[in-house]
């Protein structure tokens, strides 16, 4: 096998094959010969072996020869019905007849892909990487739409007093949720320094923006969830906890919108990023956290699509 | 033919001239036919691959990169055959005709025997029988060189391998059609059974 594949490498070929098989031909040059001889004084079954193999080859050379039983001429027709029958496979290779380094691109994308999954693999099994909550997902970030959501007030970048006046239509805003009423209640529990309603408020260092003593509670689930924005007095930083369903998961998620970039200063939206984390994954991770499994499995499946993708192509293209 | 015909006959496909490449599909349907048939063994498939390996050609010509003309409709018959196979071996079905080997000439020394006929369609039914027993790669290189003729660059060429893979696929279909034959030693020619006399 070793020999084999160093021959392969070298460029070398099976000399013993190729004077085998001019040997049975009847071409083989002298050397040939004198090899071939030299093989049947060490293996005497071997000159029986050429001579039935001689014999073969002559019965296969009379077998009658074929001709074609009637004209295969094409029409237009004919190409034209087979281009309606072709698979969309097909299609797609005719696609890359021209630029066949195009062809290769499913198989650069399997190769990345496959490449990737081992990456995860390794960093899963070092600790390097993570797997985060299972419950960053998109059904998680849908269920939190009815939650007050850090991103609410992180995503388009209102910090301070200025996010006392809303900003509705943000771009970053989440699906249904009335932003803009939130954002002024927030901005009303900022400038209130303690809150008079059941308990709840919020308690920050340096209240900003124009006062109003509302109290810091609300309903936002149109379905009759009611999500109400903790944070408890004395706490300097605050904390961001919600209720309905209100978990770690959505705490999690919350951490998690809340972009890079969000707002340094004493503001709202820093202090729901602290909030978050403050609340956040019940797993510590030490490594980068991400959704492991998700990512394995959508890469492997990404890989397989693509393998198949190449080798649908390449027999499409009749290579 | 001249391999310039040829050249200019492709030129005249390339831009869409039906008439040039029927002049090829004359040219080349006899060879074409043979392989197929001896490849799938079963002439009504047989017909319709062949007929689709000349529409295919046409439709692809474009992809044509020179070489062996011959060779790369070969190549195009053969994959359209190794497709066949593969889908009535997922069926497993078996649909093929006993009579795709015959002689042209007796393989017996005499010719006068009255039963060198009888003889030559049993060792006709033992080649069938041994050929099928091929793997489909190693049964094409020995059709493509054994029975049909061709040289080994154009074999590598038609199914696109290497000369070096097909010798050594060539010396694997040899040594096995020669196992599979000796199993019935009557039936070979006088000059392979009398030296297994000797023997």
């Amino acid at each position: 096998m070793a020999r084999r594949l160093l021959n392969r490498l070298t460029g070398r070929t099976y000399s013993s094959n190729d004077a085998v098989n001019a040997y049975v031909e009847g071409t083989a040059s002298s050397d040939e010969i004198r090899l071939v001889k030299e093989m049947v004084r060490k293996n005497v079954a071997l000159e029986k072996d050429l001579y039935t193999q001689q014999a073969l080859r002559a019965v296969l050379g009379k077998i009658e020869k074929i001709e074609a039983p009637r004209s295969f001429a094409i029409t237009p027709e004919m190409v034209a019905a087979a281009a309606g029958s072709d698979s969309w496979l097909s299609r797609l290779a005719e696609v890359f007849e021209t630029q066949r380094t195009l062809a290769l691109a499913p198989a650069i994308i399997a190769v990345i892909a496959a490449l990737s999954v081992a990456l995860l693999t390794i960093g899963d099994i070092t600790g390097v990487v993570d797997q985060s909550d299972s419950s960053f997902s998109m059904a998680a970030i849908a269920e939190s739409d009815s939650t007050i959501s850090g991103s609410a007030t992180g995503s388009d970048g209102p910090t301070g007093a200025s996010g006392a006046q809303g900003n509705p239509g943000s771009p970053g805003s989440l699906g249904s949720f009335d932003q803009s009423a939130v954002t002024t209640e927030m901005a009303a529990a900022v400038q209130a320094p303690t809150s008079a309603d059941a308990g709840l408020g919020l308690s920050v260092p340096e209240p900003t923006g124009q006062a109003d003593s509302a109290p810091f509670e609300r309903t936002v689930d149109d379905a009759g969830g009611t999500a109400l924005l903790v944070i408890p007095e004395g706490n300097a930083i605050g904390e961001l906890s919600t209720t309905k369903s209100a978990g770690p998961d959505e705490s999690i998620a919350n951490n998690d919108l809340i972009p890079s970039d969000a707002p340094t200063s004493p503001s709202l939206g820093t202090e729901f990023a602290y909030g978050g984390e403050l609340v956040s994954s019940p797993s510590s991770n030490k490594g980068i956290s991400l959704p492991l499994r998700q990512l394995q499995a959508g890469l492997a499946a990404l890989a397989v699509a693509a393998i198949g993708a190449w080798v649908g192509l390449r027999r499409a293209r009749g290579e | 033919m001249t391999s310039f015909d040829e050249q200019r006959l492709i030129q005249l496909t390339r831009d869409g001239d039906y008439d040039a490449f029927n002049r090829l599909v004359i040219e080349y349907q006899d060879a074409v036919f043979a392989v197929v048939l001896r490849t799938v063994r079963n002439r009504a498939v047989a017909e319709d691959i062949t007929q689709d390996t000349f529409i295919s050609a046409f439709r692809k010509i474009s992809s044509y990169r020179g070489g062996i003309f011959r060779a790369w409709l070969f190549r195009i018959a053969k994959n359209a055959s190794l497709d066949y196979l593969r889908k009535i071996a997922r069926r497993s079905e078996t649909s093929i005709d006993e009579d795709i080997v015959y002689f042209s000439e007796t393989v017996s020394d005499d010719k006068q025997d009255p039963v060198a006929d009888a003889l030559n369609a049993e060792l006709a039914r033992l080649i069938e029988h041994c050929m099928s027993g091929l793997s489909d790669e190693h049964r094409f290189a020995m059709v493509l060189i054994d029975v049909e003729g061709y040289q080994y660059d154009e074999a590598a060429e038609s199914i696109g391998v290497s000369i070096g893979t097909v010798k050594s696929r060539l010396n694997r279909a040899r040594a096995r059609m020669r196992d599979c034959v000796q199993q019935d030693p009557e039936l070979l020619p006088a000059s392979m059974r009398l030296y297994n006399k000797e023997n």
